[in-house]
């Protein structure tokens, strides 16, 4: 276990957390409020950082199995990720609307949900039946399973809106 | 008459931007409340608008939905093509 590595993991999710939760109750009375947009380029962006999430928390499942589960290494990849969802809420906040994204984006976004899930049983599969006989840390489920199902989706919401 | 499937929906967007004093797509997008790349995937046949969406940029444009908006027959469309 990396005592001063997952120290500074504890450390830096409670700061996102708590900045994020106070951006989301200030924000919205402020003058900042009126740049907080959305739009199509903080769609693009949030749906890159989820694939750029995905792959990294990937790899370091399978690089650092200990470093992901023992020192809490997934918490702080996924950081960046949590950043950008609380983002969206925060324009949702803003706007006043759950309407943040466009007929489109909804149509996009439940494509890719359907091709995630879809997706998501034969890797899963597959990691069960390459797991089988090895030396696994069955902790390393939840890792796999999560960074997989974030970068599905996001990589379909991509691809879906370029493509269409 | 109700055509049979196959069908699409064709559109004379880009005619209406351009006789609109030559309208970006991103204009039209910001008028129609979606993104450019909404109005990008309409002009192109690529994604169907739904009937909100049609009406509002038909009223935008100040012209009725059938102008903008057709359906097209791809069956009768491939039998006069072969």
């Amino acid at each position: 276990m990396n005592a001063p590595l997952e120290s500074f993991v504890k450390f830096a999710v409670s700061a996102v957390l708590i900045l994020c939760g106070i951006a989301l109750w200030i924000v919205p009375k402020t003058g900042i409020a009126k740049h907080i947009r959305g739009g199509e380029r903080g769609f693009i962006v949030s749906q890159c950082l989820g694939i750029l999430t995905g792959v990294t928390g990937l790899a370091a499942t399978f690089c650092l199995p200990s470093l992901i589960v023992e020192s809490h290494l997934m918490w702080l990849i996924l950081i960046p990720f949590v950043v950008v969802e609380i983002y969206w809420l925060l324009v949702a906040r803003v706007r006043r609307t759950n309407a943040v994204l466009d007929e489109k984006q909804d149509a996009d976004m439940a494509r890719a949900g359907g091709l995630a899930m879809a997706l998501s049983i034969p890797v899963m599969t597959g990691f069960f039946l390459w797991s089988r006989g090895r030396a696994v840390e069955s902790l390393l489920w939840f890792p796999f399973f999560l960074f997989t199902v974030i970068f599905l989706f996001s990589s379909g919401v991509l691809t879906a809106y370029r493509r269409s | 008459m109700i055509p049979e499937a196959p069908v699409k929906l064709g559109n004379r967007l880009k005619h209406c931007r351009f006789d609109h004093d030559d309208m970006t797509q991103e204009a039209l997008a910001e008028a129609a409340g979606v993104t450019r790349q909404t109005i990008l995937s309409i002009e192109k046949g690529r994604y169907v608008p739904s009937t909100l969406l049609a009406l509002k940029i038909a009223a935008f444009f100040r012209k009725p939905v059938e102008d903008i908006f057709f359906i097209v027959d791809e069956k009768a469309t491939e039998g006069g093509a072969s």
